[in-house]
């Protein structure tokens, strides 16, 4: 229970964060995307089911604060997160590095989907390489921010290491073992 | 990834189709719900991020400031030692000054007597009663008709009197002085006796030099003369606009001026105003405070060596100088070792 009120914590502070603190634009150069990294936090920290189920809530929370139309955040978030658990078993068992390139890899994916899903649905047309360059631009300055914020819990808790990903991990799981 | 996983994530992106076509009405709703929760965090967030700012400008201020306030204090500092760096170098050049002219002397020279020296002799200011009556002649025993009496320009005078005359080699315009100061000079010298006038009495004059105290040793100013005016206070003369006065400084005999080669005092100069039209400094000079009922003094005498005089006198030997026997020197200032 506990768990689960601190990663609707998390969430709040993260959706907050990225909305109020981050600036649009760094040096010119894209800005970090920190919802890339709650989802990657909560897919290493949650059970599968309820890690997508969280995704989708950090995917609502960013739609109700968009000006585009409702629900893209929402299924991009899920998918996100299905794709994050169906990877986790190459990635769960490894460190530091693993964390912050998924965290890179999922803000590459949001950040290339969004607009493009946007545009398509509302019949507009859409740049691809433009979109890549700022999709690679936000996932650098994210990979910034998710060593920051990771060396950090490492250093005052245990974090989404393996110790966490053991005990949230389903017992078929090859951590568990 | 557990068996629910897929079917979660289909029932999700179904909700994202739903909310894709939900109606305006909804999504208004919809996003006015979030935004309030959102809401209390960004307030908060947006607080807390320009508190810190103004924390990290006022660290930042404040080491500026402090970092100001060294380097302020450093370059104080540093111009003082380089005043009393320039101060020293200013001695070590008159003195190197004074070597040199002196290494350059020939030796004949370097070791002749000098032609004139000064000594002190005490003498004592005689009361009033004791003046009445020498003028008078009454304490002579002799008496008048004897020829033996004082000079008339000494009897006649209602100057007060020392009792050093030509006897004890007094000549005009010796110094008359207070253990280091001058508080006087000689103005008529009788057989044995001598009337003298005080600094600050009218008729007064005497060359002076001024003399400023800084950190690093006696800066010596302009040169000028110093009135009596019959009051409390002198009047130095002569001093250009273009020097520089202050009230404080010191005022002494010129240095160079004669003997002996240690300035004497004479007071401090309590007045100094130049206007905008004045071509010199109008400055007042407090001497040095005589008492009521001054005794004894000291009268700087000169004297010539009379071996240079003598006609036909072979060139004297080489001798040593000799020091006078009472010498005054400054206690910042010291004539230089030969």
């Amino acid at each position: 229970m506990l768990r689960h009120v601190g990663i609707l914590v998390m969430i709040y502070l993260g959706v907050v964060a990225h909305c109020s603190l981050v600036p649009a634009d760094v040096m010119g150069m894209g800005r970090p995307f920190l919802p890339a990294i709650l989802l990657v936090f909560i897919a290493a920290a949650c059970h599968p089911t309820l890690a997508i189920v969280w995704a989708g809530f950090v995917g609502f929370l960013l739609d109700g604060l968009s000006t585009e139309r409702l629900g893209i955040q929402v299924g991009l978030a899920a998918m996100l997160g299905l794709g994050l658990q169906l990877t986790h078993s190459l990635w769960r068992s490894r460190s530091l590095v693993a964390l912050i390139a998924m965290s890179m890899l999922a803000c590459v994916t949001w950040r290339a989907l969004s607009p493009m899903t946007q545009a398509i649905l509302a019949g507009r047309v859409a740049n691809p390489h433009s979109i890549l360059t700022d999709a690679v631009q936000d996932a650098a300055w994210t990979a910034v921010v998710a060593c920051v914020l990771m060396l950090g819990l490492r250093l005052f808790s245990n974090g989404p290491t393996e110790s966490v990903v053991k005990r949230s991990a389903p017992r078929w799981s090859p951590a568990v073992r | 990834m557990s068996a629910a996983s897929g079917p979660v994530t289909c029932v999700l992106m179904l909700a994202g189709v739903g909310l894709y076509f939900a109606p305006e009405t909804v999504s208004a709703r919809i996003r006015a719900v979030v935004s309030d929760i959102i809401k209390p965090g960004q307030v908060a967030a947006t607080q807390l991020a320009n508190l810190a700012r103004a924390e990290t400008a006022h660290m930042a201020t404040r080491t500026e400031r402090s970092r100001q306030r060294e380097i302020e204090q450093l370059q104080s500092q540093l111009l003082e030692e380089q005043a009393r760096t320039a101060g020293l170098q200013i001695r070590l050049a008159r003195l190197a000054d004074l070597e040199a002219r002196e290494a350059a002397l020939p030796d004949a020279v370097r070791s002749l007597p000098r032609l004139a020296s000064s000594s002190l002799i005490e003498a004592t200011v005689l009361g009033d009663a004791v003046t009445e009556k020498w003028r008078k002649g009454k304490l002579l025993n002799q008496g008048e008709a004897g020829g033996v009496r004082e000079s008339e320009l000494v009897v006649k005078s209602r100057r007060p009197l020392v009792d050093a005359g030509r006897d004890g080699s007094v000549s005009p315009e010796d110094d008359l002085l207070l253990g280091r100061c001058v508080i006087g000079k000689i103005e008529r010298v009788g057989r044995w006796t001598s009337t003298f006038l005080l600094v600050s009495d009218a008729g007064y004059r005497g060359r002076a030099q001024l003399i400023h105290q800084t950190d690093s040793g006696f800066v010596f100013g302009a040169k000028g003369i110093l009135e009596g005016q019959g009051e409390s206070t002198c009047r130095l003369k002569g001093i250009a606009s273009s020097d520089s006065v202050a009230v404080g400084d010191s005022v002494y005999t010129p240095t160079r001026d004669g003997f002996p080669s240690t300035p004497l005092y004479y007071g401090r100069v309590v007045e100094a105003t130049l206007g905008p039209n004045d071509s010199e400094w109008y400055v007042r000079v407090e001497p040095v405070p005589v008492p009521n009922d001054l005794k004894d003094v000291q009268i700087l005498r000169t004297s010539i060596n009379s071996d240079r005089l003598s006609p036909g006198s072979n060139p004297p030997e080489p001798t040593a100088r000799t020091r006078d026997p009472k010498d005054i020197s400054l206690s910042n200032y010291e004539a230089p070792s030969r």
